[in-house]
């Protein structure tokens, strides 16, 4: 299984990444980018299983990335991991074709619960 | 919903216990003013955009700038460089922010963090809390701007 973490803060892909690990996905290939626009790239070239990706991030935010993923036909299970939460937000993830959106702080469980589902 | 002191200090508390110090709790000052360490301040900053105009302010120690950084990336204190120092602080903005964005009335929306080494100019302040964290002090504070709604 290998996943895309798209963030453009280094401090919280390593973040997310480390998490995966401690809530027992340590066998995934992980791949990453920095925003939307680079997101789009790495997923022609690297195929991932699912896409995590911040929401607010400079080039192309994340819920363009989705939008764009999906205008090109591109359905890779996909889940946001954004410090912002609200309804509104949870409301416009799903209406683009997010899975989910874990809200930071975040927690090993919480990845656990939402991932296992997809990545076994 | 209106943004207190009490609950910026327990959104700091939340991120801080998942991402930068599990064993450590923060100790809520209550109001007591930043302590500025030889080394300078870092403050990472977001603003606010919507019926609230404003920023929440991450104010901290270079020293326990750097030494939030380190845990967050999970590195040495020796290890750490500036750009981790930006990057972690600015991220701990964002983070506050977005929490804080949450709790306001109405549609708002988040720039992206900026990060400072020295206080930023001082909007009016709408609520601020003051935190212990080992021996280090943080300030984190939600302002308005001029003329800015609340």
């Amino acid at each position: 299984m290998k996943v895309l973490v798209v963030d453009d803060s280094r401090v919280m892909r390593q973040i997310v990444v480390r998490t995966l690990r401690q809530a027992g996905f340590d066998g995934v290939d992980v791949v990453e980018a920095t925003n939307g626009a680079e997101g789009l790239d790495v997923v022609s070239s690297e195929r991932p299983d699912i896409v995590l990706s911040d929401w607010n991030m400079p080039e192309m935010t994340g819920i363009d990335f989705l939008k764009n993923l999906r205008a090109r036909g591109d359905d890779t299970p996909f889940g946001f991991v954004t410090s912002e939460g609200s309804p509104d937000m949870r409301e416009r993830a799903s209406g683009a074709g997010a899975l989910f959106l874990i809200a930071k702080p975040f927690n090993a469980d919480t990845f656990a619960d939402t991932l296992s589902p997809i990545l076994g | 919903m209106s943004v207190d002191g009490e609950a910026l200090a327990e959104l700091t508390q939340a991120v801080w216990e998942s991402f930068v110090d599990a064993e450590i709790p923060l100790v809520d000052l209550y109001g007591a003013p930043l302590e500025v360490g030889p080394d300078g301040v870092v403050v990472g900053t977001i603003a606010i955009h919507g019926p609230h105009e404003g920023r929440v302010n991450v104010a901290l120690p270079a020293g326990a700038a750097s030494a939030a950084a380190a845990r967050m990336l999970d590195i040495e204190l020796a290890d750490v460089v500036e750009a981790d120092v930006h990057d972690a602080t600015g991220e701990l903005a964002n983070m506050i922010g977005g929490n804080v964005k949450a709790m306001l009335e109405g549609d708002h929306r988040l720039g992206l963090p900026s990060v400072t080494v020295a206080p930023t100019d001082p909007y009016d302040a709408v609520a601020s809390a003051t935190l212990l964290w080992g021996r280090h002090t943080l300030l984190i504070t939600l302002d308005r701007a001029p003329g800015g709604n609340s």
